[in-house]
C-alpha cells in the first residue's frame, strides 16, 4: 500500500497539482444484536477502498473507489482531477491551506485485549444472558442487546510528504428495556447509554467494563416503573442532567455550532450555519464562568480521538469555552487561517469514500467541584433528568429541545417522584449562563457517540464527550403536551 | 458499472460456493457524484465506486450475515464462508421459515442512458446557473446536486435471480439573504428533465419574501404546510409506523387500530413501489415484487408493510418492502403517496384568516413515537397570513405536535403533489391546511 501511494503523490505532483493526498482504508466491522431471547443479527462486515482528494486552480476535486490496484488509483487521480476542473468553473476565491508540520509515523491501535479475537459464542452468551435477566422481570415487553467491533487500518499520504499509518480498534454495547402498558403507552430505559450504549477506541476489555448484567434487573425494571410513573411537570424551574444527556447537550448546542466549516456557510443548505460567528470569537460570553469546554483528540480510548486527522495535522487539545467566555473553533487547513487560527485537527471522513469535513473530536465539559448529590441539594423545586430520547435544534444551533428517557421530581433538595416523558428547551447560550454546578471528576466519563451525521452525502462520524452531571437554572421543562 | 452479467455471475459464483441450507447475496452497486455548492462557490465536488456483496445464509434455522466490496472470486468466497461460520455459532430462530421464492414481477424502466454522458462540467454548469440567478438578486446559493447510478441484484437458493440499474438526480437548494433563506429541490430520472432555473426561481421568491421576520409568540395556530414540511411529516409517520416490525411489537402508532378510523377522511396514504409518478423500483432487497400497499384511506388504519421474515412470522404475505438485511428496523415503506386534494396554495392562503405558512421544517425527531409527538423547527421561510394574504414572514418557531391529530384536522389539501426524495424513500404528497398546530418555542431568526 505504501508504494502505491507514494507512487500516486508523484504522479499527482507531476500532473501539476497544487495539492493531493490519499487515505486508504481496510475496515472491518463485527455487530451482534439480539431481541427478546433470539439473535436478530450477527454479522461480519469488510470494506477496502480509496479516495483521492486533489487542490487544482484553488479548487477540490475528489474521487474514489473500491478496487485497491495501480490502474484504478490512476484513473481515480485522473477523476479527481477533472472534477476540481470543473469546480473551479464556480470559484470565487482561491483555495489555500495552512501550513503544518509533516509527519510519518506509525501508530498502534490501544486495545488491550482485542475484541475479534474473543469467540463469537462467548459474545453472544453475554447478550444472551443480559436478555433473560430482563426477561425476569414482569410486564417488559421487548429486550435488545447489541455490541459492535470495529478495526481499522488507514493509510495517509499527502504530496507534501506525509505518510502516517493508523490502526485502530473500537468495541460498543448497550442494552434496552420496553414496557407497554395495556392502553398502548411504551416507554423504554436503555444502558449504559440509549442508541446503541457507550463506546469507546477500546477493546474487550471495555465491554468487561460496562457491567451489563449486573445493571439489566434494574433497566428493565425501571422501564416498567415509567408506565405508572407521573408525567414531568411543567414550568419554568431548575434542572440537572445527568452525564449522558450532557453529552447530547455539549454536542449540539456547542460541538456542532464551533465546527468552523458550518460558521463559514459550507454546511448553509444541509444542517445549517452557526450562531457563533466570528465576530464573537473570543469576546462572546458562551456560558457561566464555570464552564470550561474543550476539544481534545488526546484523551485516551475517547471515540473522538486519534493521532492524527484525514489531512496529517496531529490530534490536539484545545479549549472552545474558557471560564464561560467562547474561544476557539474546531478546525481544518483551509478555514483556520480565515479567522487567525492554527489548524488544530478536526477534518476527518467517515471512511475511504468520503472526503475529509469538520468534525468534532473529543468535546469535552471538564469537570466543576461538587458531587452529584450536592447539585440536587441546591435545588428546591426542579427535576433531574437522564439518558436521551429525543434531540432538535434550530439551524444555527440556538433552540434546543430534548427529551429524555427518565427523570425525577426534586423537592427541598431531595429526589422525589420518577417522572416519565421529561423535555426541556432553552436557547443555547442562555442556557450555559445559567449553570451553576458541574460534577466533579468522580462523575465524569467520556461518552462515545457512534453516530454523529453531517455533510453531503451524509457522513456518519464517531466523536465522544467528556461530561459529568450540571445543574441549570429556570430552564423551562415539559413541553410536551 | 458492471452490468448484468458480470454482477449475475458473481452472485451465482458465490451461490456455489455455499454449502449452507439456504443463501441469498444481495449486490448493491454504487456509481455516485455529488457537486456541493456554499456561498456561492463550489467547495466539495466528490465521486464514489463501490459494490458491495451482503451475504445471509441459514443452517437449519441458524442464520448468519457478512458483507464484502473485494468483489475478486477471493473475497466472494471469504464473504460466504464468513457468513456460514457466524451462522454455525449463532443461535436458532424459530420464526425463520425460509427465504423468498421466485415470483413473476413487472418490469420496470429505471435506467437511462443518456444520463451516463452527464460530466462533472455538466452538474457545475447548472450549479453555476443557480449561483447566476441568486447573484442577479444580491442573494447567495448553496445546495447539492447529486447523480447516482445504482446497480441492485438479488440471486437466492431457492431460484430468485434479479437485475435492476436505476439512474436518478437530486437537486437541493438555500438561497439566502442577510436575514432570510428559501429552499427548492427537484429529483428526477433524466438530467434532460432538470430545470435549475425553475429551482432557483423558486428559492429565491421564498428568500426575497422572507426578508426582515418579525417576532411572533409560539400558541396554537392555523397553518399551511408546503409539500417540502409534508414529506417530513409522512417520513417520520412511515418510520415510526408503517412497518411490520414496530407494528406487531406494539410500538407503532397503528398498532391494534388497523380498521380503526385515526384521522381525517380526507387522508389517504400508499405505498406503490411500480407507480411512474414516483421513484419505481420492480422488486426489494429480497428480491421480492414490490405491491401497492394501502396504509391509510379516507382516514381509516389500513394496512402496513411487510419483508419475507416478518411475513412468514405473522402468517401473510411479503408485500416486497425488505431492507437489506439484517435490518433492525424491519421492513419500511419507500415509495409513499398522499392523495391529492382539489385546492391550491394561493387558495388555501386566501381561505385563512389569521395563520402560518411554514415552507420547510428542521431536524424534526419524535418525542414519543407511540403517539407520533414530533418536535422540530421551522426554517427556509416562515409567514404570517392574514385575511387570506400573506402578510409578513416571521421568525423561526419550534413545533411539538401530535402528527396524528394534526392528520384529523387537515381542512385542505392541494391538487398538486410534488415528488421529493426523503432520506431513504422517495414520496409523492401534496401541500395540506391544518386547522391547528402547536408551536411551543421560538428562536432569534
Amino acid at each position: 500500500m505504501k508504494d502505491l501511494s507514494l507512487w500516486v503523490m508523484e504522479e499527482a505532483k507531476r500532473r501539476g497539482v497544487q495539492f493531493a493526498d490519499i487515505r486508504v482504508i481496510e475496515n472491518e466491522v463485527e455487530s451482534i444484536e439480539t431481541e427478546n431471547g433470539g439473535v436478530s443479527e450477527i454479522g461480519r462486515y469488510r470494506s477496502v477502498g480509496f479516495g483521492i482528494r486533489v487542490l487544482m486552480n484553488g479548487s477540490w476535486g475528489f474521487s474514489s473507489s473500491s478496487r485497491v490496484d495501480k490502474y484504478e488509483i490512476e484513473k481515480v487521480l485522473s477523476e479527481a482531477i477533472s472534477i476540481a476542473k470543473a469546480s473551479s468553473l464556480a470559484k470565487k476565491e482561491y483555495v489555500v491551506l495552512s501550513p503544518v508540520e509533516i509527519y510519518q509515523d506509525e501508530v498502534p491501535h490501544n486495545a488491550k485485549t482485542n475484541p475479534f479475537e474473543i469467540p463469537l459464542d462467548k459474545k453472544l452468551s453475554v447478550l444472551l444472558e443480559v436478555d433473560k435477566i430482563m426477561a425476569g422481570v414482569n410486564g417488559v415487553k421487548i429486550r435488545r442487546g447489541s455490541m459492535y467491533f470495529m478495526k481499522e487500518r488507514k493509510t495517509y499520504a499527502s504530496t507534501e510528504g506525509a505518510f502516517i499509518v493508523q490502526d485502530r480498534i473500537e468495541s460498543g454495547a448497550g442494552i434496552v428495556s420496553f414496557a407497554i402498558s395495556s392502553d398502548g403507552e411504551v416507554q423504554r430505559r436503555s444502558y449504559p447509554n440509549s442508541f446503541g450504549g457507550d463506546f469507546k477506541r477500546a477493546g474487550w476489555e471495555f465491554i468487561e467494563s460496562l457491567k451489563l448484567t449486573e445493571n439489566a434487573e434494574r433497566v428493565a425494571k425501571e422501564s416498567v416503573a415509567l408506565l405508572s410513573a407521573k408525567p414531568c411537570p411543567s414550568g419554568v424551574m431548575d434542572i440537572v442532567i445527568g452525564g449522558s444527556q450532557m453529552a447530547l447537550q455539549v454536542h449540539e448546542s456547542l460541538g456542532h455550532p464551533v465546527e468552523l466549516d458550518r460558521v463559514l456557510g459550507m454546511e448553509a443548505s444541509y444542517a445549517g450555519t452557526s450562531f457563533l460567528t466570528p465576530g464573537k470569537l473570543g469576546n462572546f460570553q458562551y456560558g457561566s464562568k464555570i464552564v470550561n469546554i474543550t476539544a481534545d483528540a488526546t484523551i485516551p480510548e475517547a471515540l473522538g480521538g486519534f493521532a492524527y486527522d484525514d489531512e496529517g495535522v496531529k490530534g490536539q487539545g484545545v479549549y472552545l469555552v474558557k471560564d464561560g467566555l467562547f474561544v476557539g473553533y474546531l478546525t481544518s487547513r483551509e478555514t483556520a487561517h480565515k479567522v487567525g487560527l492554527k489548524p488544530m485537527g478536526a477534518m476527518r471522513a467517515e471512511s475511504w469514500n468520503r472526503i475529509p469535513i469538520i468534525r468534532m473530536t473529543s468535546i469535552n465539559l471538564e469537570p466543576g467541584d461538587m458531587t452529584l448529590e450536592e447539585l440536587i441539594k441546591g435545588v428546591d423545586r426542579g427535576i433531574y433528568v437522564e439518558t436521551n430520547k429525543s434531540w432538535s435544534i434550530d439551524d444555527k444551533r440556538l433552540n434546543f429541545q430534548f427529551g429524555t428517557e427518565i427523570g425525577w421530581e426534586i423537592k427541598n433538595g431531595e429526589l422525589g417522584d420518577m417522572i416519565k416523558n421529561p423535555t426541556y428547551t432553552g436557547i443555547s447560550y442562555e442556557f450555559w449562563r445559567s449553570c451553576d454546578g458541574i460534577a466533579n471528576k468522580d462523575f465524569w466519563n467520556v461518552w462515545g457517540v457512534p453516530n454523529c451525521g453531517k455533510g453531503e452525502p451524509v457522513q456518519s462520524m464517531h466523536v465522544s464527550h467528556g461530561t459529568s452531571p450540571a445543574r441549570f437554572r429556570n430552564v423551562r421543562v415539559g413541553v410536551m403536551k | 458499472m458492471r452490468g448484468r452479467e458480470e454482477v449475475i455471475n458473481s452472485l451465482k459464483e458465490g451461490l456455489s460456493i455455499s454449502s449452507a441450507d439456504e443463501v441469498e447475496l444481495l449486490f448493491l452497486g454504487k456509481g455516485s457524484s455529488l457537486t456541493r455548492y456554499a456561498n456561492s462557490t463550489i467547495h466539495q465536488n466528490v465521486k464514489e465506486s463501490n459494490s458491495e456483496i451482503r451475504v445471509r445464509v441459514v443452517i437449519g434455522k441458524k442464520i448468519g450475515f457478512s458483507q464484502t466490496n473485494d468483489l475478486t472470486k477471493e473475497g466472494i468466497k471469504k464473504a460466504v464462508l464468513d457468513a456460514e461460520k457466524i451462522a454455525k455459532v449463532t443461535k436458532e430462530d424459530p420464526d425463520f421459515v425460509k427465504l423468498p421464492e421466485p415470483e413473476e414481477g413487472k418490469d420496470i424502466k429505471t435506467f437511462f442512458e443518456e444520463n451516463l454522458n452527464v460530466k462533472p462540467e455538466d452538474m457545475a454548469e447548472k450549479v453555476v446557473n443557480v449561483i447566476k440567478r441568486a447573484e442577479s438578486k444580491n442573494l447567495i446559493a448553496s445546495g447539492a446536486f447529486s447523480f447516482d447510478i445504482n446497480e441492485y441484484a438479488v440471486v437466492n437458493s431457492r431460484g430468485i435471480e434479479k437485475y435492476q440499474p436505476y439512474t436518478s438526480f437530486f437537486f437541493t437548494t438555500v438561497i439566502m439573504g442577510e436575514n432570510s433563506s428559501g429552499y427548492a429541490d427537484r429529483f428526477s430520472m433524466k438530467f434532460s428533465e432538470l430545470d435549475e432555473n425553475s429551482l432557483a426561481d423558486e428559492a429565491i421568491e421564498r428568500a426575497l419574501m422572507a426578508k426582515n421576520p418579525k417576532d411572533i409568540e409560539p400558541g396554537k395556530y392555523e397553518v399551511i404546510l408546503t409539500e417540502y414540511a409534508v414529506e417530513d411529516v409522512i417520513s417520520f409517520l412511515s418510520y415510526l409506523g408503517f412497518g411490520a416490525k414496530q407494528f406487531h411489537q406494539g410500538t407503532s402508532f397503528l398498532s391494534g387500530k388497523i380498521c380503526e378510523k385515526i384521522m381525517g377522511e380526507n387522508i389517504t396514504i400508499w405505498d406503490d413501489g411500480l407507480n411512474p409518478e414516483g421513484a419505481p423500483i420492480p422488486f426489494d432487497f429480497e428480491g421480492v415484487p414490490k405491491k401497492k400497499v394501502m396504509l391509510i384511506e379516507n382516514g381509516v388504519a389500513k394496512g402496513i408493510v411487510y419483508d419475507s421474515y416478518h411475513a412468514f412470522k405473522y402468517h401473510t404475505k411479503s408485500t416486497g418492502h425488505a431492507l437489506p438485511q439484517p435490518s433492525s428496523f424491519g421492513p419500511l415503506p419507500l415509495n409513499i403517496f398522499m392523495k391529492e386534494g382539489t385546492s391550491s396554495l394561493s387558495d388555501m392562503i386566501k381561505n385563512v384568516k389569521k395563520g402560518i405558512l411554514i415552507s420547510r421544517f428542521h431536524y424534526t425527531n419524535p418525542l414519543d413515537p407511540k403517539r407520533a409527538i414530533i418536535t422540530g423547527m421551522t426554517r427556509d421561510g416562515t409567514f404570517m397570513i392574514e385575511n387570506g394574504k400573506i402578510s409578513y414572514p416571521v421568525k423561526n418557531m419550534r413545533f411539538t405536535q401530535n402528527m396524528i391529530e394534526m392528520l384529523n384536522g387537515v381542512v385542505e389539501i392541494s391538487k398538486n403533489r410534488k415528488k421529493q426524495k426523503g432520506m431513504i424513500h422517495v414520496s409523492v404528497v401534496p401541500c395540506i391546511r391544518v386547522k391547528e398546530f402547536n408551536f411551543t418555542g421560538k428562536t432569534e431568526f
